[in-house]
């Protein structure tokens, strides 16, 4: 019954015509940005965070997470008509959904993904439903040296799921951590790395550094090579997908949600993994699997209701932990201490309108995107045609000034510059940002977590706890894993040679 | 090897041995009571590892494989992004001396230029009403004070 009340208080909660407006804005800016290839959620959310500081936390934290999921849903549109993903959760759509519209058939796969995403975005907002207050309560028996497992568990997993070299992935770890370091020492207070500099004594801040590597850097990526956009000119008409459609993309569409959701959860897999995974499963199923990658239904239903799957999963371990899954959840992160929250296991107990308000209007904000979406399309789709040396001026400003309105400090957006060109470097370098910013966001809590447990005098005391052990064992499972196959390969490769 | 790895490894080296030098001059503390120095004097010492385990892991590559690709995307691409990266630094230095508006007015008008924009007219219409747009968002709409300058608005 407790379920059904909260529930209840939720949708009152949500229902209120502020936090009705702001989930609708938070949903449109998302569409919008997804749509637009260059700018993702992370910067977005990012520049919106200063303005958020003088709302209300629920109306805010409504907001942010409408950009989040809604990013997901505007991002099909170009992965499908322009063959550019808008959003790095839509790369795997484009396989198929570009070949769809090739075929005349843009209209059903625009139209299976906005399903596809509805039902993926409420299924998983049902397990996030379900799954935030189990976790929460299994956390309060959580004590540092859990915590500090926990957050070992989290990075190794990022470095572990990076697309390009482990090895990579933890130098950008390691350094994340370091960055971390500059500022006050959480427990003495003293400072550390300051040169002296105020704008570093409380740290460098979370907001300009993600401003700088996910906007920034991104920006500068595309305008060394500008993004050449050729829409495909075809009249959409039928968005609504057939019954063999349906028919094909109903399990497809399940599957999706099952995958985006757990994997969601997993810290570090984003929104880009699920996709990837539910792509390679539902080929993996096919009766036809030669035919994936010339525009079949299921290849656009399962990755767009897996991304949109994810959003929900990523937010469990956020507000039932504390513990940012991803990127985006750091930068949510921001929002939430912005408004004096800590997100973690008492926030459902202390927060019940924020905790259950955010869940309904994530309802809410799905329903609105699905009637939004396909009748808009066609807006999106103009919004296409903007060249991008128009585009990326206007949001070059708008980090410019979002950084700016932070602390009204000149030197944060001087830290976001050199973020940026970081940003840009480690692009070209082939090194990745999910790391290093997870391990920025995480750092000052691991760091604190990993001195308390020490101060119980035993430095083993994180193998001698049962669920501490576990998670770190896992960690170096997950690290050694790549290298005992490596060695496999090239043993193989040498016997190969010597026959 | 690669150029770039060998570039990136040796930067990741280098920032190692500065954070595991620069630690050292706080107090460290031992596994029992750790001091503020600690955990960065480690941090430092395994980035300084991975660094060398890196280097190493390609140098060993270049036996097995010689390859040579372009760096830029697009020759001379490097000269737009210096460039968008020097406006956006001379702007932030400006912005409180000028104020938003003119320097909103001008970093729009030479990022359109650098972005290859022939028509004057279309550049200051754009940075106009970009600047009239930043004053009604961000200063009526959400009260957020930014520097005026030498503008009284």
């Amino acid at each position: 019954m407790d379920f059904i009340s909260n529930l209840v208080l939720g949708f009152n909660v949500a229902f209120s015509a502020t936090n009705l407006f702001f989930c609708f804005i938070g949903c449109l800016i998302g569409t919008l940005i997804g749509v637009l290839p260059g700018i993702g959620p992370v910067a977005t959310i990012s520049i919106l965070l200063p303005g958020t500081f003088g709302m209300d936390p629920v109306a805010s934290i409504i907001l942010l997470c409408g950009v989040y999921y809604g990013a997901m849903y505007g991002g099909s549109t170009t992965s499908i008509l322009v063959n550019i993903p808008g959003e790095a959760g839509s790369i795997i759509t484009c396989l198929d959904g570009y070949q769809m519209a090739r075929k005349g058939r843009a209209g059903p796969a625009l139209g299976i993904s906005a399903f596809g995403s509805f039902i993926g975005g409420t299924g998983s907002i049902l397990g996030l439903m379900l799954m935030a207050p189990l976790l929460a309560r299994l956390a309060l028996k959580f004590g540092s040296p859990e915590y500090f497992a926990l957050m070992v568990f989290g990075i190794t997993m990022v470095t572990f799921l990076c697309m390009g070299s482990i090895i990579k992935g933890l130098m950008m770890a390691v350094a994340g951590l370091l960055i971390s370091t500059i500022g006050q020492d959480p427990i003495s207070g003293s400072t550390r790395f300051t040169l002296d500099r105020m704008t570093l004594m409380d740290g460098v801040g979370l907001v300009p550094v993600a401003m700088g590597v996910f906007g920034l850097g991104e920006i500068l990526t595309n305008i060394e090579g500008v993004i050449k956009k050729d829409i495909f000119e075809t009249k959409l008409k039928g968005l609504l997908p057939t019954l063999k459609d349906w028919a094909d993309s109903k399990w497809p569409i399940v599957r999706g949600t099952l995958i985006g959701f757990f994997l969601g959860i997993l810290p570090g897999s984003g929104t880009v993994i699920p996709t990837f995974i539910s792509y390679a499963v539902e080929k993996r199923l096919s009766r036809h699997p030669e035919k994936f990658g010339t525009g079949v239904i299921e290849g656009v239903a399962a990755p767009e209701t897996a991304n949109n799957a994810a959003t929900g999963g990523s937010l469990v371990t956020l507000l039932s932990l504390g513990i940012p899954a991803n990127v985006v959840m750091a930068v949510l992160l921001g929002g939430f201490i912005i408004h004096g929250i800590q997100p973690g296991p008492l926030l459902i107990t202390k927060h019940p309108s924020l905790f259950w308000g955010t869940i309904a209007s994530m309802y809410i904000g799905n329903g609105m995107l699905l009637v939004l979406n396909l009748p808009l399309i066609g807006i999106w789709v103009k919004l296409l045609k903007i060249p991008y040396n128009i585009l990326f001026p206007l949001i070059l400003l708008f980090c410019f000034i979002g950084v700016y309105t932070l602390n009204n400090n000149i030197y944060e957006i001087l830290i976001m510059i050199i973020f940026g060109v970081f940003g840009y470097l480690m692009r070209k370098f082939g090194f990745e940002g999910a790391p290093f910013m997870l391990a920025m966001v995480l750092g000052p809590m691991m760091e604190i977590n990993f001195r308390q447990s020490l101060l119980f005098g035993d430095p083993f005391t994180f193998f001698k706890r049962p669920i501490s052990a576990t998670l770190l064992i896992f960690s170096l499972f997950l690290l050694i894993t790549p290298l005992i196959s490596t060695i496999a390969r090239k043993r193989k490769q040498l016997e190969q040679l010597e026959d | 090897m690669k150029y770039s790895d060998l570039i990136s490894g040796i930067f990741w080296l280098v920032i190692g041995l500065l954070f595991t030098i620069w630690s050292t001059h706080y107090q460290i503390g031992n596994l029992m009571r750790p001091g503020s120095g600690l955990l960065p004097l480690g941090l430092g010492i395994l980035l300084i590892l991975l660094s060398l385990i890196f280097l190493l892991g390609q140098a060993k590559k270049s036996f097995l494989e010689n390859v040579k690709e372009p760096f830029f995307t697009k020759p001379g691409g490097w000269r737009k992004v210096a460039y968008a990266v020097l406006i956006l630094i001379l702007a932030t230095f400006t912005f409180e001396k000028l104020g938003y508006l003119l320097t909103i007015f001008l970093l729009i008008v030479f990022l359109m230029l650098g972005a290859e924009f022939k028509s004057w007219k279309r550049i200051i219409l754009a940075a106009f009403f970009t600047a009239l747009g930043i004053y009604l968002v961000f200063v009526l709409l959400l009260e957020q004070p930014l520097p005026r300058g030498l503008l009284r608005y």
